[in-house]
């Protein structure tokens, strides 16, 4: 299996007044990209289609700025998508259960996808600094220790 | 000029994801079917896969409500009334994996959509409609063509436009829905002549209602 690890694209900070009003969770959940962002994001995007990736699976997680991102990746996706609670927490099996197919897509958070890579590498430490927008591909069996990292992109590689 | 919320929709899936009664499951499988035509007004993709999902999930439960609301000998209510609980139990399963509750979640951060981007969604919409061929013999086509009839009635109504034709083509298909699904799920207890009628009665509110249909443009 080929796994596309998508940190989200850059985002806006939690509006106070939603923290104030409903709190600092729901906030977060609201927070949406931001125009940049977005633009930086798109050619993330262009970059995973002329790679020749074909997203069977897309999976993200339920925050805005996540959904968001995801949206953008839509053009590269030729299966389904869904929404996905483990990928707003710390990963575990419910989440490697989910990973099925030949290419499969996700869209979470820090510090929960460096968390999944050392899980699914079985490596001490990524060494390197995940940002927004920012790549990783696994290749191999989707459990504990089941996959090397194949690819580690930044967004900044790709305008 | 203000924006169209889906907040309302959202409140209505998650009421009726938190009630048990039969109106409960066609409700959620409406509020499901609104959200997606407001996703698909503002061009958006992700969370529809996960609507018809849910959806899907509602379906056996929700036919056979509706079968079971019918007489019927005893050991065919006993059959029916086995399979329905069946069906009840494997949706409140799905309702109650992780995925129902981020699928709201996610719903919650849907921005509005601006009016005038749902306003230039609807036309094509309409269009679909009024184009699509259909055998008025074939019930899969005219199936096709409720699914798409419905969605653009909630779009007019998103958009606060006149329903009428809608809602009556909507009615009359409805018949021919009900008819079909007897014959998936209790095919020996069918009328193939009911379905016929129900097919002659669909293509008669086509015929008469479709040109009307012109005018909510």
């Amino acid at each position: 299996m080929t796994l596309l690890l998508f940190r989200h694209a850059p985002a806006a900070p939690a509006d106070p007044d939603v923290a104030a009003a409903a709190g600092a969770d729901t906030a977060d959940a609201a927070r949406a990209l931001t125009p940049r962002g977005r633009r930086r994001f798109k050619p993330m995007v262009r970059a995973v289609g002329r790679m020749g990736f074909r997203v069977e699976r897309l999976l993200h997680s339920p925050l805005r700025r996540a959904v968001e991102t995801a949206e953008l990746l839509v053009p590269v996706v030729e299966g389904t998508t869904a929404v996905c609670a483990e990928l707003a927490a710390p990963p575990g099996e419910a989440l490697l259960a989910q990973l099925q197919g030949e290419c499969v897509a996700l869209v979470g958070h820090e510090p929960w996808l460096g968390e999944t890579v050392r899980l699914l590498t079985g490596a001490a430490s990524l060494g390197i600094r995940w940002c927004k927008g920012g790549l990783v591909v696994l290749e191999g069996q989707p459990v504990a220790g089941g996959m090397r990292i194949a690819a580690v992109v930044s967004p900044r590689w790709v305008r | 000029m203000s924006a169209l919320r889906l907040d309302p929709w959202v409140q209505a899936l998650r009421a009726s994801i938190a009630r048990t009664d039969a109106e409960a499951v066609h409700d959620l499988r409406v509020a499901t079917r609104r959200i997606d035509t407001f996703l698909r007004m503002a061009g958006t993709r992700v969370l529809r896969d996960d609507l018809r999902w849910l959806r899907q999930a509602a379906g056996p439960a929700r036919d056979l409500d509706v079968l079971c609301g019918r007489p019927w000998p005893e050991p065919t209510r006993r059959l029916l009334d086995e399979r329905r609980l069946c069906a009840h139990a494997d949706l409140a399963h799905a309702l109650a994996t992780p995925r129902a509750g981020a699928l709201l979640t996610a719903l919650a951060g849907v921005p509005p959509l601006p009016r005038a981007k749902a306003r230039a969604a609807f036309p094509p919409m309409l269009r679909r409609l009024r184009t699509l061929r259909v055998d008025p013999a074939d019930p899969e086509q005219v199936h096709r063509r409720r699914r798409l009839l419905r969605r653009v009635r909630y779009a007019a109504e998103l958009l606060h436009r006149p329903t009428d034709p809608l809602v009556r083509l909507q009615d009359a298909l409805g018949a021919l829905s009900d008819s079909c699904l007897l014959h998936r799920a209790l095919p020996e207890a069918a009328s193939p002549a009911a379905l016929q009628d129900a097919l002659r009665a669909a293509d008669a509110a086509w015929t008469r209602y479709a040109p009307r249909l012109k005018d909510l443009e």
